[in-house]
Order: structure tokens, then sequence, then C-alpha cells
């Protein structure tokens, strides 16, 4: 079973989701945060490029995902795409997170992704991370509590 | 093997070239107003089916052949599609995807904007069809090059 968080460029607040999904961050911690694997990376590149993160305690692969707003689009392709191939409706858990993109986010991912101030980018990306930290944690933890179909 | 003809909302020319493709549309003549009307799916999908990959049947070697929309991130979405497949163990082999907007002239444009965004579908729908129409002998040929690559594999 695959977990997806996808965003805007996958290189953000799905990263920082799967990160709680893996008891990697419990709380908000911008130094953390900049450790963590893939944060910040560019990944302009890799939109639409499924980005395997690590496996759960419950065997469900989680991955990263860049795909601009599309999320719903590629959800639901993802969905019909498992049925067809007959990996069963309960394959993906996707998980949309371009409601949790603020304009600080979408500010700092433009500087750091298209224009590359990496630096001023990321701080602003932080600033937007912080204000949904708790939300975001809150559907990652009834994400990771959700039981296995 | 599985084909996926795409396009912006899997409206009008995915569901042209799959229909061709399994044989609901002619190959040696341009079909009549009504012929288009009787084709599954043609001008009906909605904006919150974009992305829903629907069967339109099968042709005559047993392919599935399937419409799908991706607005205008066909290319990332794709790329979406191929990643997960790879992720899930699938023989990409199994799988050919057919990009079909470009057949799209002005009149479809135009006409499928008038009929699925702003739900004008008297005055669009004649429009998409007198486009698809005017460029119909190049969605044989596509569907043509198509099955030729199929035969060949």
């Amino acid at each position: 079973m695959k977990v997806i968080y996808a965003d805007y460029w996958g290189s953000y607040i799905s990263v920082v989701a799967a990160s709680i999904h893996l008891g990697i961050l419990e709380e908000y911690d911008e130094e953390k945060i900049r450790s963590i694997k893939g944060f910040g990376e560019n990944n302009f590149s890799k939109l639409g490029e499924l980005i395997f993160f690590a496996e759960d305690q419950k065997s469900r692969r989680i991955y990263i995902l860049g795909v601009k707003k599309s999320g719903r689009i590629a959800e639901r392709a993802l969905n019909g795409i498992s049925k067809i191939f007959g990996l069963g409706k309960n394959d993906v858990d996707f998980v949309d997170l371009y409601i949790y993109e603020n304009v600080f986010t979408k500010m700092g991912g433009f500087l750091s992704q298209k224009l590359c101030f990496k630096s001023a980018g990321e701080k602003l990306v932080l600033i937007g991370i912080k204000r949904n930290f708790n939300k975001l944690k809150n559907l990652v933890h009834k994400m990771k509590e959700k039981p296995l179909k | 093997m599985k084909i996926f003809y795409y396009c912006y909302g899997s409206a009008h020319s995915s569901v042209i070239a799959a229909a061709i493709h399994v044989g609901y549309l002619p190959k040696d003549r341009i079909p009549k107003d009504e012929e288009f009307l009787k084709i599954p799916y043609f001008d009906k999908t909605d904006n919150y089916e974009i992305g829903t990959p629907f069967l339109m049947g099968k042709d005559e070697y047993g392919n599935e052949v399937y419409i799908i929309g991706m607005t205008n991130e066909r290319e990332m979405i794709k790329k979406t599609i191929i990643s997960f497949l790879k992720e899930s163990g699938i023989d990409l082999n199994q799988i050919h995807m057919v990009d079909t907007l470009h057949l799209v002239n002005l009149k479809t444009k135009i006409g499928g904007l008038l009929s699925r965004r702003f739900k004008l579908v008297n005055v669009g729908r004649p429009l998409t069809i007198r486009g698809i129409q005017e460029k119909y002998f190049d969605f044989v040929n596509l569907v043509m090059k198509v099955k030729r690559r199929m035969s060949e594999n």
C-alpha cells in the first residue's frame, strides 16, 4: 500500500508531512525541518514523479509528489489506474496538501525553486509551514492511524 | 495492452481518437453530426471528472482503449502515472499513452469552452463537431499509426 503526500513542488509541505508520518518530526522545529532529506530540493525537473521517502511501521510505502495545483487530477488518475491494473482500489491513499499552501509557502517556493533565491525563499516557506503546522500534523496523524484496508 | 488517449478534458479529441480506434466511428469517411452524438463521453465529461480514466472499449487485438483528461499538465500527470506503475511493479510495455490535443483546432477549442465551461451546449457542441469534421482524417491517421505500432509489437 502507498501513501502519497502531494504538494506544489514536492519539496516542502509534502516532505514535512511525510516526516511527521514517520515520526521524524513531532513539533515544529526549523533546524530539524531544514535537515530533512528532500526539504528544499530543487524539484522542477521531478514534478509529477513519485519520490519514495520511506516505509512506515505498518509497511506502507510513503511517497512525496510535486504536482503543482493538479493534486485532485493526479489523485483521480492514480485511483483509476490502480483499478484498471488490478492493484485494488485501496492501494493508494493520496493526500493532496495544496490546501495547506498559503501566501508564504507559495511566494517562498517561487523564490526558491523558480528564481533560485533559496535562502530567502526557504525562510518564507518555513513561516508558511509554521502557520499551518498543527493542522498539517492533525491530518497526518489521522492518515497514520487509519486502519489498513 | 492498455491504450490511453489523453487530452485536456476527455470530452473531445481523446474521445474521437478512441472511438475510431474501437470502431465506433468510420475510418474511410467523415461521420455525420448525429454519429458523433452517439459516442459515449462525447462532449459530456465534467470538470470534476478530469483525471478519471474511462473505458471506451476493446479493439480487434483485445487491447483495452481508455480516454483520460489531464488539462494543460498532461506531461506532468503522465509522468505521475508512469512512475506510479513503475513503483507498483507493472510492466510499462502494458501501457501506451497517446496525446490527442494537438489535433484540436480553433473551432473545437471554442466549442468545447462554450459547451463544457459555460454550459452553452446548444452553441458549443455543433461547433466542436464542425472542428472535428475538418480535422477528421488527422484523427484517423493518428489512430492508424497507433494500431500499426500495436501490431508490430
